[in-house]
């Protein structure tokens, strides 16, 4: 069980770390002005850390939602 | 919904504008003005609400059952085996979106609008991968869009709420 928690973890700093950097790499502020900063790299690396940051969360939703429901049976 | 308004904030975090209540409304009235009426947007957000519940269905009496069929391990109806499964599906409908319906529809409605290299017209690019300036960024931030939708979706979906095995 301990086994699954770090490794939700670990996507979850994974995923933060690639947003970081792909953060740094892309040029300039954020902007809602179109097009905005553009940096296939950096943009294409905040899009996957933010993917894993968001799946990571999911799972430690998910196990628990799994933990509370056996404490209560 | 949720994955929608975060689509819409996009720009937030440095990555392209998913607003796909705007592509749809263009699909639906062939409105191409710029910037887009609050019509367009308002019906095209209809439409698009109404493909996320369509979809959802798909999910909760086609795809999840027959994935607990074909997957073993997919079988059991846990929390976290639903999650897989909104994810399986969110990766599956970033596949058609990216492969089909962005191309297709949108890259054949933009097509003179959107220029890629050298300033010629491209669509969206095989694969959404000229988006307007965007390259394969476009195409990795529609994933993420779809995370989120699948996260929503598989977190929200519990149908049975049978005997979980703890795993941490």
């Amino acid at each position: 069980m301990l086994r699954a928690l770090a490794i939700y973890l670990g996507l979850l700093v994974l995923g933060i770390i690639l947003a970081v950097a792909g953060w740094v790499l892309t040029p300039g502020a954020a902007s809602f002005a179109f097009p905005g900063p553009i940096n296939v790299t950096g943009q294409s690396l905040i899009a996957l850390g933010l993917t894993f940051v968001v799946v990571a969360i999911g799972l430690l939703l998910a196990g628990a939602e799994e933990r509370m429901t056996a404490a209560m049976e | 919904m949720v994955a929608t308004v975060t689509g819409l904030w996009f720009p937030g975090v440095k990555l392209p504008q998913f607003d796909f209540n705007t592509l749809n409304g263009r699909l639906a009235l062939g409105d191409l003005t710029f910037p887009v009426s609050s019509t367009t947007f308002v019906i095209g957000g209809i439409i698009h609400m109404i493909d996320g519940i369509i979809w959802a269905l798909i999910f909760g009496l086609i795809i999840s059952p027959v994935l607990g069929v074909l997957i073993k391990p997919l079988r059991p109806m846990t929390p976290t085996v639903n999650l897989v499964k909104g994810l399986i599906w969110g990766g599956a409908l970033w596949i058609i979106s990216s492969a089909l319906w962005m191309p297709l529809l949108i890259g054949a409605l933009l097509g003179p609008t959107l220029t890629g290299p050298f300033q010629l017209p491209c669509g969206v690019g095989p694969f959404l991968t000229c988006f307007g300036p965007y390259g394969v960024q476009a195409l990795f931030t529609n994933l993420f869009w779809h995370m989120i939708w699948g996260v929503n979706l598989g977190l929200l979906f519990n149908p049975i709420r049978s005997t979980s095995r703890v795993r941490w």
